[in-house]
């Protein structure tokens, strides 16, 4: 819409119908002008002026009514006085921003970066704190875990058994949603077979998240009995990528793993879970799951949504006490927890977020402390031609006005091109995966971050225009037109005050600093840690088996392709996993030493089937007994492995191995330990994460097994003649992946790492800034001190003199910014560390680096006034004026 | 009732224009013998307080297509507003009597 239109739509709905004919005069008066072509831009501007005059005069009118008979002559005409006023001083800023364009820049640049960083943040903490899940009622929406020491541990997986008995509690859990994790299969109907995420989910699944199927339906209850379960429903993204959206999918039927399946219907876009499945297949589970014993098979997650009025804790302890009567003590330590949905999706991203922010709003201040200097140095110049106007009467408060136009001109630059820039970062965290690693939904600049941003243009152009306008109003008339610019510009108290905002920006840069030399210092901790597995000169290669393959067959095949991996030149080892280090907690199952008196029992360890080889070439070490052996195979004694936690917790003070063991999920036959490994973390390296168990695969085969080579040479090479011996040796499988275990574990990082880059960006760009600070007050003390230089030089002062003198002020101003951001930072760390468990305290490196690296850089930027005071001639230098 | 200066100048102009006073013309008006240019702004305050003051009223006209449909508002003076311009004229007439603005003073 043109803004004349606009304007008129406005006049028109303000003005009552006795004065609508304004708006026809204006109408006519434009008509007058025009004539017969169209209005170009002149026009709409004169349009704009005249409407927002009389739009005023209106408001004036009606807003501050006055009596009528106390009308003074000058009254009638003060108001568009005012207005214009306002309109020669907003002209005269912008071209007084034009005429400094150095000024300029530097505000508006700084301001850009910094609203970027700032709104950019916003959008990312807005993502994960502030704006609602996309669920009805999510703030009712929990998650379900089966707790174990009292609650003190939980792993995410439930047992049927537990989702039927969390569903009973009907009077505080309205509804409970359950699918199973980790399932996948094979579009075989298309001529390369394609691996798919596809969990089984019930009805309620569907009716919690309260979706809609763009095409079709959800599942119906006749699909959740066994045998009426081949129904399912397709996610966008698969429905857009392999059938173009086509609507005429639903009711045809496709094969997966060999088996048809009808497509009921197509999931909407957003807002589906779990994130990241391909297609829902209906969930039916025949009462053998629901056998006393089978509480240890822990394969399905669980969502619900609690009564109205219903809180967290009153539904927990109602699950608590239905589960102490229902298990009668037999599960003594165990529970069941529930968590709210929103911690479980943004809980770990927490702190990241929350340090990430903190060191936005530090760039924030720094650069305002920045643009508070540049312009208060710039008024200061100015003090004579702000004490020139005063004296022909202009009053302190129209001065005032002008330099905060002045500011708010640059303020309103710096901030659209920050609009722009965050925009552009938005783009690039969302590129960077920001959105999958965090759980978020997707980043945007919004009306609220919009209003944000706008939200910051007024508070900086008031703060940072405060000590400009302070020096215009007290620009003193006489003192300015006595003597020139330069020996009396603004006085002592501007520049102490500029010494003291530069000496703040060192401070805020400190603690930045430390706080990145701290993250990488942490950061560095745990890529170096014992991981206790070696990921170098390993490489990994996933192979997913056809369904219906016969465990025969799947143990000669993993015998067949070991014996030819290890074959292979340069393979020092070979083996095979299903769930490698890092890849998740995958699979999860109950754990028990198998005496009738022992009460201790895991019900939540982490089950890992891996073949003869596998710890050798993981470089998981032995710590006691033996790992597994090519004896150790179906019909034989089964065995299990367990790792240093499992063995801690269990036998604290005998050795395991030889003790006879329950596993729930594995077989109904008691298992041997004959092993102790060490632990490897599940999920992030930076967490210390034991207690798994590993069996045979060669006792019990598995579809999907990742292939691991261990080489002295370059792990890549491996890759091609793996490749084809999986070929050769399983024609019939999917290679689902090839890739180093380096990578997986740096993959595994990229959260933490992702941080720590915006950390260190941030922590630059405060560098510079403060750095810049120290530039710009010592150049222009320099400048003011031009003749005392001078005189100095020519009273035989040296030019290294000179130059100490000006770099002696810089440190000045570093010790004393250096000792304040020091306590600072030590004081927002000991916070931080208390919130952020990653967080080590900061070590002395961290508190003697960035100082050091701080006052490099001011001794970096004072030595160019420095040398220039140095070569000042002190002729010239005397006579200046 | 006393009144300022402008609105004494849009009060003649008015009268000058008899039938054909309305917004447009009442600035058109005042600038051609004047060579003041009024913001619009300033003619609303001015007009809507000599109505208030019942020194003008208006009636409504003819809306044409240039004025987007939009009727213009023809004003006229009342008694008062006679009376006032009279009185206005008067004081002026009073205050300038025997003095010489033929040439500069000093």
């Amino acid at each position: 819409m043109r803004p004349s239109i606009a304007m008129r739509r406005l006049l028109d709905r303000l003005l009552g119908p006795d004065e609508q004919h304004h708006v026809g005069d204006l109408d006519e008066e434009l008509a007058r002008r025009t004539g017969a072509r169209t209005p170009n831009w002149k026009d709409e501007l004169w349009y704009l002026r005249e409407a927002t005059s009389l739009l005023l005069a209106y408001l004036r009118g009606h807003l501050f009514p006055r009596p009528t008979l106390r009308s003074a002559p000058t009254h009638t005409t003060r108001s568009p006085r005012m207005f214009e006023d306002l309109l020669r001083d907003l002209r005269m800023a912008l071209r007084s921003s034009i005429r400094t364009p150095g000024v300029t820049l530097v505000v508006a640049t700084t301001l850009a970066v910094a609203t970027a960083a700032t709104i950019a943040m916003f959008a990312v903490a807005d993502a994960a704190f502030l704006r609602p899940l996309p669920w009805p009622n999510e703030e009712r929406l929990v998650r379900f875990h089966t707790g174990f020491d009292g609650g003190s541990g939980s792993v995410d997986a439930i047992s049927p058994l537990d989702a039927r008995g969390i569903a009973s509690a009907t009077g505080q859990i309205e509804e409970v949603g359950i699918w199973t994790l980790g399932e996948t299969v094979h579009l075989t109907s298309v001529v390369e077979p394609v691996r798919l995420e596809a969990p089984r989910a019930s009805v309620g699944l569907f009716r919690i998240l309260g979706a809609e199927p763009v095409a079709g339906r959800f599942f119906v209850a006749d699909e959740e009995v066994p045998g009426g379960d081949r129904a399912v429903v397709l996610s966008h993204r698969l429905w857009t990528d392999a059938w173009g959206a086509d609507p005429g999918v639903v009711g045809t039927s496709i094969e997966l793993d060999g088996a048809a399946y009808q497509v009921v219907g197509v999931a909407p876009k957003n807002g589906m879970l779990p994130v990241g499945a391909d297609l829902w297949r209906a969930l039916a589970l025949g009462p053998e799951w629901y056998e006393e014993d089978r509480w240890g098979w822990q394969f399905l997650a669980a969502l619900g949504r609690l009564t109205p009025g219903t809180d967290v804790a009153t539904a927990q302890t109602e699950l608590t006490r239905r589960f102490v009567e229902e298990t009668a003590g037999s599960r003594e330590g165990q529970m069941r927890v529930l968590r709210p949905l929103r911690e479980e999706l943004v809980g770990s991203a927490r702190a990241g977020i929350l340090v990430l922010s903190i060191a936005v709003g530090l760039l924030l201040l720094i650069a305002c402390l920045n643009i508070a200097s540049v312009l208060l140095a710039r008024a200061q110049t100015r003090a004579a031609e702000f004490g020139l106007r005063r004296a022909l009467g202009v009053g302190g408060s129209r001065l005032a006005r002008q330099v905060m136009l002045e500011t708010g001109v640059m303020a309103t630059l710096g901030t659209a091109a920050g609009l722009g820039l965050a925009a552009a970062a938005i783009r690039f965290l969302s590129l960077s995966q920001l959105e999958a690693l965090f759980a978020l939904g997707p980043l945007s600049i919004d009306l609220r971050v919009g209003a944000f941003a706008v939200a910051i243009v007024l508070i900086a152009t008031v703060a940072f225009g405060m000590a400009p306008v302070a020096a215009a109003i007290g620009a003193d008339p006489a003192g300015a037109l006595q003597g020139g610019t330069r020996r009396t510009a603004g006085g002592r108290s501007a520049t102490r005050l500029r010494a003291g905002l530069v000496t703040a920006q060192i401070a805020v840069a400190l603690v930045l600093l430390v706080a990145v030399s701290v993250s990488t210092s942490t950061y560095r901790g745990i890529s170096s840690r014992d991981q206790g597995f070696d990921p170098d000169g390993v490489l990994a290669t996933s192979v997913e088996l056809p369904a219906g393959t016969e465990a025969d067959e799947a143990f000669a095949l993993y015998r067949a392709t070991l014996e030819r991996m290890a074959a292979l030149p340069g393979v020092e080892w070979a083996g095979g996993g299903s769930y490698l280090p890092l890849e998740g907690t995958g699979w999860s199952a109950s754990f028990a030493i198998a005496e009738p008196d022992d009460p201790l029992v895991d019900p939540g360890a982490n089950m890992r089937p891996v073949t003869p080889g596998y710890f050798e070439a993981m470089g998981i070490r032995v710590l006691e007994g033996r790992g597994l052996t090519e004896s150790d195979v179906a019909g034989g004694v089964p065995v299990v492995v367990i790792d240093r936690t499992v063995a801690e917790r269990f036998w604290p003070e005998s050795s395991p191995i030889g003790s006879q063991v329950s596993v729930g999920g594995l077989s109904r036959d008691l298992a041997t330990v004959v092993g102790i490994v060490t632990d490897v973390p599940h999920e992030r390296p930076d967490q210390t994460d034991g207690g798994h168990v590993y069996f045979s695969l060669l006792q019990r085969a598995q579809r999907s097994v990742t292939f691991v080579a261990r080489t002295d040479g370059d792990p890549l090479t491996l890759a091609e003649p793996v490749r084809s011996i999986l070929r050769e040796v399983a024609p019939r499988a999917a290679v689902t992946d090839v890739s180093l275990m380096a990578t997986r574990v740096r993959a595994s990082m990229a959260g933490p790492r992702l941080s720590l880059t915006l950390l260190a960006i941030f922590g630059g760009v405060a560098l510079f800034l403060a750095a810049v600070g120290v530039y710009g007050i010592l150049a222009f003390t320099v400048a003011r001190r031009t003749r005392e230089i001078g005189t100095r030089l020519a009273l035989g002062a040296t030019p290294r003199a000179v130059v100490g003198a000006v770099v002696r002020q810089a440190m000045g101003y570093c010790c004393v910014g250096i000792l304040v951001g020091g306590i600072s930072s030590y004081l927002l760390l000991q916070w931080l560390t208390r919130l952020v468990v990653e967080l080590q305290g900061a070590d002395a490196t961290a508190y003697l680096l960035a100082p050091a690296i701080l006052a490099a850089s001011s001794v970096l930027a004072a030595l160019v006034p420095a040398v220039n005071a140095a070569r000042l001639d002190p002729n010239l230098a005397l006579r200046e004026d | 009732m006393s009144v300022g200066e402008l609105e004494v100048l849009l009060l003649l102009a008015v009268l000058r224009l008899d039938e054909e006073a309305y917004g447009v013309a009442i600035r058109d008006e005042l600038d051609a013998r004047t060579g003041r240019r009024l913001t619009r702004g300033a003619v609303y305050t001015a007009l809507r307080r000599l109505e208030s003051k019942g020194l003008i009223e208006g009636r409504l006209g003819e809306a044409t297509p240039v004025r987007g449909g939009r009727a213009k508002r023809y004003l006229s003076l009342t008694p008062s507003g006679i009376a006032a311009v009279r009185s206005a004229a008067n004081d002026l007439d009073r205050m300038r009597a025997g003095l010489d603005l033929s040439t500069e003073p000093g």
